[in-house]
């Protein structure tokens, strides 16, 4: 007997069959609803997405329930009354939603459950004026007896995301060169695309390059219209066995590969800033899914900041090493372009809404391939390039999808 | 608002009590001929237990850099711009940093820098920080 290969027992044995995705506004547009209610609200609409019913779900991943320090999946599974064989949380920064997909195709091709559903919820923490405090001081850095970020890192100032970006694209212009006019054009095509899509928060307004390059410099060569803005929002998918998918509403989303990477917290234990662990992680998802950079008819990419577009476009294959920004001065990365990347502004265009924003790239690869991206269709999307991203570059995670 | 002061862990005292004397003290791995940093009770080269404190020289280089005109955080409020830096030194250990008395023109990736021991920051320590090399 010879056992199946890796790509035969995991490849494709699952696929994204319904999501929901909510209008992303403002933090300070008032709602009263709490995280545990949006995560509940969230499933409920993207199984009616799918044509499934609460009683079919058997799995589910979810994080970002701010009411609840732990024990979040139960939490969860009770408020919708689920019986659950396969649960849980990942805790990989912006890597989650990907990766929360990863691990329900991987439960599916276990046979460990049948239907998934994966929620991030992203609302703003609640009211409590101690975490934050605590967020605002700390952000995605741990400064409590012991941790490594406590002791060398947050008392020299080194915390928060921008200035830490600014070093990974100071190191790349010494190696490569820097050109702000690709990196601005990069903002201006995720910006065009948000413009066309009505739940965008930056819904008609598209900016020019000449735009992002006047605008205020927060930490060189990072400007201020290169940085996501966090919203309120919050987004789900279903992840389903093939078999149900078939009968699903919409067509399918088969999960065709992926793999993750992760190689640090804080930057300066990175192997190397300019070779991110998305180079492993894409090159496992291509070999799983036996796709390649050519096969792909859009990208949903992971764009914190443009230059973690184009460092990902570089990683997973796209163009060479080195070569991204003028891969991205001489592309049209617009929904109706040559290359059409994050077509519904990405989180540039969408705002992050928590881990949502990582979510938010998993629900339009869905759409474009359901057919379902209304006036920004990329015309015959057959597979799709996701991309997740973690603190400073430090956990990645890279998916294809391919339509059934 | 005064900066968050080093929580310091057990494992890592012998490197602050260095600072204090004006000494860089770095962690090395017999085994596998590896420098460490930050200290760590294992050594993530090859997971031997018995490391050994080495004095090293505070001599290095700008493995990269950032100007913060936005402070870090609301900590860092009153030390705009922050001139945030990955340093290198010649013994491979690399740090997380500030730059003192940077001119911003002279900031650049591979730049020689030296070792300046703050104890003024925060009381009854030092801290690291560089400083460009003429």
């Amino acid at each position: 007997m010879t056992l199946p290969s890796e790509p035969e027992r995991t490849a494709r044995r699952a696929a994204i069959v319904g999501a929901a995705e909510y209008k992303t506004v403002k933090m300070n547009v008032p709602d009263a609803r709490t995280s545990l209610e949006a995560a509940a609200d969230l499933g409920l609409r993207a199984l009616d997405d799918a044509g499934l019913s609460l009683r079919d779900v058997d799995g589910l991943y979810c994080v970002g329930v701010h009411e609840s320090n732990a024990f979040v999946p139960s939490t969860v599974c009770e408020y919708l009354g689920l019986r659950l064989d396969h649960a849980g949380t990942v805790d990989l920064g912006g890597a989650n939603a990907v990766a929360m997909v990863a691990r329900a195709a991987m439960a599916i091709a276990a046979g460990e459950a049948s239907i998934v559903l994966c929620i991030t919820p992203g609302w703003p923490a609640p009211a409590d004026p101690d975490r934050i405090t605590l967020a605002r001081r700390f952000g995605a850095s741990s400064y409590l007896p012991g941790s490594p970020q406590a002791e060398f890192d947050i008392p020299l100032g080194h915390v928060n995301q921008n200035a830490l970006y600014a070093m990974v694209a100071q190191r790349y212009r010494a190696a490569h060169g820097y050109d702000a006019h690709a990196v601005a054009r990069v903002v201006a095509h995720a910006r065009a695309n948000a413009a066309v899509n009505p739940d965008a928060i930056f819904f008609g307004q598209a900016v020019s390059e000449e735009d992002v390059l006047a605008s205020r410099m927060i930490a060189a060569p990072i400007r201020m219209l290169e940085i996501v803005m966090p919203v309120r929002g919050g987004a789900a998918v279903v992840v389903a066995d093939p078999a149900i998918a078939a009968r699903c509403r919409h067509r399918a989303a088969m999960i065709a590969g992926w793999g993750e990477r992760l190689t640090h917290k804080s930057p300066q234990h990175a192997p190397d800033l300019l070779h991110p662990p998305m180079e492993a992680a894409a090159a496992r998802a291509f070999a799983r899914a036996d796709l390649r950079p050519a096969d792909v008819d859009t990208c949903q990419i992971y764009d914190c900041y443009p230059i973690n577009t184009i460092m990902t476009l570089e990683a997973a294959g796209f163009c060479a090493h080195g070569d991204g920004m003028n891969f991205a001065r001489h592309h049209d990365m617009r929904f109706a372009g040559d290359f059409p990347l994050n077509t519904n502004g990405g989180q540039l265009g969408m705002g992050q809404a928590g881990y949502a924003g990582g979510m938010t790239h998993v629900v339009e690869a869905f759409r474009q391939i359901s057919g379902r991206a209304q006036s920004r269709q990329v015309r015959d999307c057959d597979v799709a390039f996701v991309s997740g991203n973690g603190g400073i570059m430090s956990e990645q995670i890279a998916m294809l999808l391919e339509g059934a | 608002m005064p900066a968050p002061i080093p929580l310091i862990s057990t494992v890592a005292a012998t490197f602050w009590s260095g600072l204090a004397e004006g000494i860089i003290r770095a962690q090395h791995c017999p085994e596998c001929d590896s420098w460490i940093h930050y200290p760590r009770a294992f050594c993530p080269g090859c997971g031997a237990r018995e490391l050994q404190w080495r004095d090293v020289a505070g001599a290095g280089t700008l493995h990269s850099f950032a100007v913060a005109n936005v402070p870090t955080s609301p900590d860092f409020s009153d030390q705009v711009p922050q001139v945030l830096a990955i340093v290198e030194l010649d013994c491979g250990i690399r740090l997380a940093t500030t730059i003192v008395d940077a001119s911003a023109d002279r900031l650049a990736v591979g730049a020689a820098v030296e070792a300046v021991f703050d104890d003024a920051t925060f009381e009854g320590l030092s801290v690291l920080r560089f400083r460009l090399r003429d």
